[in-house]
């Protein structure tokens, strides 16, 4: 955790080459992560609403509480972590103060929202299934853009 | 300016986390109703309900080792934080550090406790449960607390 109070990352070396391969692998991850979304909920409205609150046309059952829950907590820990990294990085970076405060709102928004919506169309409207979709791919642009900054900031020198 | 956006990413980043330890009440709660005969049931059903099978080895371990992990590694980003609040001494910080640290250790064990050794190891899992989400909470708590105070601070200091 010396990133959170070093004020240079570059200045060592092996802390530059942790965070470059740590960001790799945080990009597998995320081509996964969006690769899996299709078979977890679904990419279109339609098999959102199919998976969640299930078609008896298909013979396909509603999602249980439980479900849901177990779904949610797991993803919620690993985009955290993953979230908070990257932004504890791009902090650090060259960015403008209202880039980094806009960074930090829109990835917390956009996961709780992405975490919160199966939820909300299980019980509350079906109409949330346009909560999450955009929900979850503002939660994945945003994240790349920080894994791009952050990867281009510990390549550039220091001086330049 | 660093600081506060540092602060802002902790704040979210912790606001987050009592999402995520909600996620996990919700679910002790569905598997157990917040019960010690819940729990009993839930790792020895076989006593209850003779035509249910007993929890088997690898069952109990494919939910324990991925827990170990990651209450783990959440019990340890969440008392780092602590390194870093002022308003509380140091004993305490230890204090409440190693409760919450030992407790999701023993937490993990308790599962084998009750299948193998006997089902009112139920009482201490519960008693576990309990001391870890509360421990998580004060923490949280005592880090937020110190961060706001933190941040109303150089607010202060900066428009004077």
């Amino acid at each position: 955790m010396r990133f959170t109070t070093s004020q240079d990352l570059r200045e060592s070396r092996l802390l530059r080459h942790l965070l470059l391969f740590f960001f790799v692998q945080g990009v597998f991850f995320q081509a996964l992560s969006i690769f899996f979304e299709n078979t977890r909920w679904g990419w279109v409205p339609q098999e959102i609403k199919n998976k969640i609150l299930g078609n008896e046309e298909f013979f396909l059952r509603p999602m249980s509480v439980e479900d849901l829950v177990t779904a949610l907590h797991t993803e919620i820990f690993l985009y955290l972590f993953l979230q908070t990294m990257l932004l504890l990085v791009f902090l650090r970076t060259r960015a403008s103060d209202a880039q980094k405060s806009l960074a930090c709102v829109w990835v917390l928004f956009s996961l709780f929202l992405n975490e919160l919506s199966p939820l909300l169309i299980r019980y509350v409207s079906e109409n949330f299934v346009f909560a999450k979709i955009i929900s979850f791919w503002a939660l994945n642009l945003g994240l790349i853009v920080l894994t791009t900054a952050n990867i281009a900031f510990l390549l550039r020198k220091k001086n330049a | 300016m660093l600081k506060r956006h540092l602060i802002l990413a902790l704040t979210f980043f912790l606001i987050l986390s009592l999402f995520f330890i909600a996620s996990g009440v919700v679910l002790f709660y569905l598997k157990t109703d917040f019960s010690v005969l819940g729990l009993q049931k839930y790792y020895r059903p076989d006593l209850f309900d003779p035509t249910a099978g007993a929890k088997t080895w690898i069952g109990l371990a494919k939910v324990a080792v991925p827990h170990m992990f990651a209450m783990a590694l959440f019990w340890f980003v969440i008392s780092h934080f602590l390194l870093f609040a002022q308003n509380v001494s140091e004993p305490t910080k230890l204090w409440l550090s190693k409760m919450v640290g030992l407790s999701l250790f023993f937490y993990n064990l308790c599962p084998f406790l009750i299948t193998y050794l006997d089902v009112r190891w139920a009482y201490l899992m519960f008693a576990l449960g309990l001391i870890f989400q509360l421990g998580l909470c004060a923490m949280i708590y005592i880090v937020l607390k110190d961060a706001f105070n933190s941040l109303s601070r150089s607010t202060k200091r900066s428009t004077s």
